[in-house]
């Protein structure tokens, strides 16, 4: 099914959906933040929505709306990024995971099952070793970046395969989101990113984790996949084939259907 | 000048690093504990020695020549020079505690250590994050400002620094002033300046980015806590006056005079015989070397989230670390089976982390040049195996102060060696006007023959087991906080 023809059900499907679409602006360190929200008329799981490096809240939306059946779900963009306001410093990995603890105060989210892509799995990770009280479980889609890749030109390399797997709508997208970042904050989120050792972290996470990975991902290898789960006190890894990198965008109903069952523990596979 | 005023691609980074040397802040003091023994860890953690105190090389050929000047013009030298450091009252709303944080974090080298300490400035200490090979987080920094008062009217220095204190404290919640005025021991300098102490109570931005990027989760922090106190005179909830400071004459002196007080404000021509002193009332930790607990309450909250360890090092005085530090370079060499037989007295910010390990030499810190600081090294040595060599090196502030060793006396430490005992860069007949010292106890240390390889760090484990094998020995407690579960 093409991304076309998917979109225009979507369209269909909200129309007749209760839940409702909408935007919510709160204030993190005196700066604006932006985030994309699916409310369901009646009470719902939680589920709060990272994005990766310099994209927003926008490539999480096919999976948002697949999700926000059985869930309320919350997706912001982060300081610097998409619609938020931007600091006058990138921010380290640590300094968005403390934007996105003051996010779920000002945003009243007690507590959510986190979701997070790529990079976001790095902001998510230090999240949930820092405040294991604010989330109930945590999907590591994609978690980035490999030890073994941790300088520019590895990366890049990486990265110019993953391109190759992106559809043409992600493309369109992330080049809207490139741009509004803007060139140094994306350089400086990625030297952030590769300072950032995700596996110093990973024992301490002690909440439920679901590594993802699609075999179609040249960033997230399948033996740092691997490793990644086994570094988790609590955590499991799946792999789904022919699903690339951005899955959430690009493979969402795979995704989703994957997920599925760690969201909703005790409801039986 | 006064006591107080003042794989590949990681090297290639470490050494660029090193050619753009970090420049601090223009209202921070250069010449001051926590400047000095920053810059001589950081450096030794950049494989660095220590020259001239961290100065611009430029500055040390004219410092190794100060004593061609006569005593009067090298005193007009250290007084101006001591002047051009200070900042204007009217410059204090330029004072941005972040961006002196910055420059602490930005003088360090980019890479991860398994644990950093936070705290009080000490001179043994500093030897200790340099065997750890750890960096070290000052919590007071010396910002002097330039007011003109008489040295022996404390009073007045209290009222002129009232204003300008309130106001920084008031722009700044995150620190507290301690003023402090020593007309003794820093007699040339507080004419022209006013000694502002801040310590942070909260770690900051730049504090905290430097811990979730250089402390992996399960790293340590030590904090370091010297618990000396001192009578102040309370001005606000963050405000005190400090009349006098650790060293030559003591607290009572400084509050109701002796014989002695008397005798060197006669000396130096003093209309006054014993100073007028505000009255106390109350002690707090003291300004220079005092540890603040204000910041343990952040301390414990990023311990908390990112899984760190919290040891407090606690110890009453400052000197009471000195001997720690000494035996544990001992048993270190012992291990390495390197001889143990010299010992080497640094006095304040004359020191040199990275030459003691090179020549093998066992270090003693002292806090000064002062009476107590002759008194600790004597006793440390009444505990102690004998050393075959002692070598001194003397910090000179200019002012033959209450409580003050004459030469001779200081050459008692001399008589304790069983082989030879020297000064290292010193001009003896100088003290204490030998600002040549300053620059030519780094090239005079370097003369001592022996050369040994640089060992890897010790692990922060093998110092517990040390210290913990002969703690009944020290005035030092090393406590680990009980963890506490679920962040808040």
């Amino acid at each position: 099914m093409s991304a076309a023809v998917r979109r225009e059900q979507i369209e269909q499907d909200r129309s007749q959906a209760p839940v409702q679409q909408g935007e919510l602006w709160t204030e993190v360190d005196g700066r604006r933040m932006f985030a994309r929200s699916w409310t369901t008329p009646y009470p719902a799981p939680r589920v709060v929505l990272v994005h990766g490096l310099v994209v927003s809240s926008a490539y999480f939306v096919p999976t948002a709306e697949l999700l926000a059946a059985d869930h309320s779900v919350l997706a912001p963009d982060q300081p610097g990024f998409g619609r938020s306001d931007k600091p006058d410093r990138t921010l380290t990995v640590p300094g968005l995971a403390g934007a996105l603890i003051e996010w779920f105060s000002a945003a009243h989210v007690a507590r959510a099952t986190v979701v997070a892509n790529s990079v976001g799995c790095q902001v998510a990770a230090e999240l949930a070793m820092r405040r294991p009280d604010l989330v109930e479980r945590l999907v590591l889609a994609a978690p980035t970046v490999e030890p073994a890749a941790r300088t520019v030109p590895r990366i890049v390399r990486r990265w110019g395969q993953e391109s190759k797997t992106q559809s043409r709508e992600l493309k369109k997208l992330l080049l809207k989101d490139y741009t509004r970042a803007g060139v140094p904050r994306a350089i400086g989120t990625l030297k952030q990113a590769l300072t950032d050792r995700i596996e110093d972290k990973l024992p301490y996470v002690t909440v439920p984790t679901l590594v993802v990975r699609g075999t179609e991902d040249p960033i997230c290898t399948q033996d740092w996949a691997e490793e990644v789960a086994r570094l988790l006190p609590d955590g499991g890894l799946l792999t789904l084939p022919g699903v690339p990198h951005a899955m959430n965008f690009d493979a969402p109903e795979q995704f989703v259907d994957a997920i599925g069952p760690f969201l909703r523990p005790g409801k039986g596979r | 000048m006064a006591k107080t005023s003042s794989g590949r691609a990681s090297l290639l980074r470490e050494s660029a690093h090193s050619m753009k040397m970090p420049t601090p802040p223009k209202f921070v003091a250069n010449f001051d504990s926590a400047t000095g023994m920053l810059r001589a860890n950081a450096n030794f953690l950049r494989n660095k020695d220590f020259p001239a105190l961290g100065s611009p090389p430029l500055l040390k050929v004219p410092a190794s020549r100060a004593n061609i000047l006569p005593k009067k013009a090298r005193k007009g030298v250290y007084l101006f020079s001591g002047w051009n450091e200070a900042i204007p009252p009217k410059k204090l709303k330029k004072v941005d505690p972040e961006e002196l944080s910055g420059w602490v974090t930005d003088e360090y080298p980019d890479r991860q250590f398994p644990a950093v300490a936070i705290g009080s400035s000490n001179g043994a200490a500093t030897h200790l994050y340099s065997a750890l090979g750890i960096p070290w987080l000052p919590q007071t920094f010396l910002i002097p400002v330039r007011q003109s008062v008489h040295p022996d009217e404390p009073k007045e220095a209290m009222r002129i620094g009232l204003e300008p204190g309130r106001k920084l404290v008031e722009r700044h919640p995150e620190l507290a002033l301690h003023h402090m005025h020593d007309a003794n021991q820093d007699r040339i300098m507080v004419q022209t300046m006013t000694y502002f102490r801040v310590k942070r109570r909260r770690l900051g931005e730049n504090y905290r980015r430097f811990l979730e990027q250089h402390l992996p989760p399960g790293g340590t922090i030590i904090v370091t806590e010297c618990e000396q106190k001192w009578p102040v005179v309370r001005i606000g909830d963050r405000h005190v006056f400090q009349h006098g400071a650790v060293g030559g004459a003591t607290k009572e002196e400084f509050y109701h005079g002796s014989d002695r007080v008397a005798e060197y404000l006669e000396r130096y021509d003093s209309p006054y015989r014993k100073w007028d002193s505000p009255e106390a009332d109350e002690e707090v930790p003291e300004a220079e070397w005092g540890f603040d607990t204000e910041l343990l309450d952040d301390i414990r909250r990023i311990a908390r989230e990112r899984h760190y360890r919290v040891v407090r090092m606690r110890f009453p005085e400052p000197q009471a670390m000195s001997p720690v530090v000494a035996d544990l370079y001992r048993w270190w060499y012992r291990e390495r089976n390197i001889p143990t037989n010299r010992m080497i007295c640094e006095s304040f910010i004359i020191m040199e982390p990275y030459w003691m390990l090179r020549t093998g030499s066992v270090p003693y810190w002292m806090e000064f040049n002062m009476e107590a600081s002759l008194k600790s090294v004597h006793s440390y040595l009444d505990k102690t195996d004998p050393f075959d060599e002692i070598g001194l090196m003397l910090f000179n502030h200019g002012v033959e102060a209450v409580g003050l060793p004459t030469i001779s006396e200081w050459e008692t430490v001399f008589d304790r060696a069983t082989k030879k005992g020297y000064w290292i860069g010193a001009d003896p007949k100088e003290f204490p006007m030998d600002y040549a010292q300053f620059a030519k106890y780094h090239t005079d240390i370097q003369k001592i023959p022996s050369r040994y390889p640089m060992p890897g760090p010790l692990t922060l484990g093998q110092f517990e087991d040390f210290f913990h094998r002969r703690s009944d020995q020290y005035d030092v407690r090393l406590e680990e906080e009980k963890p506490k579960l679920a962040a808040a």
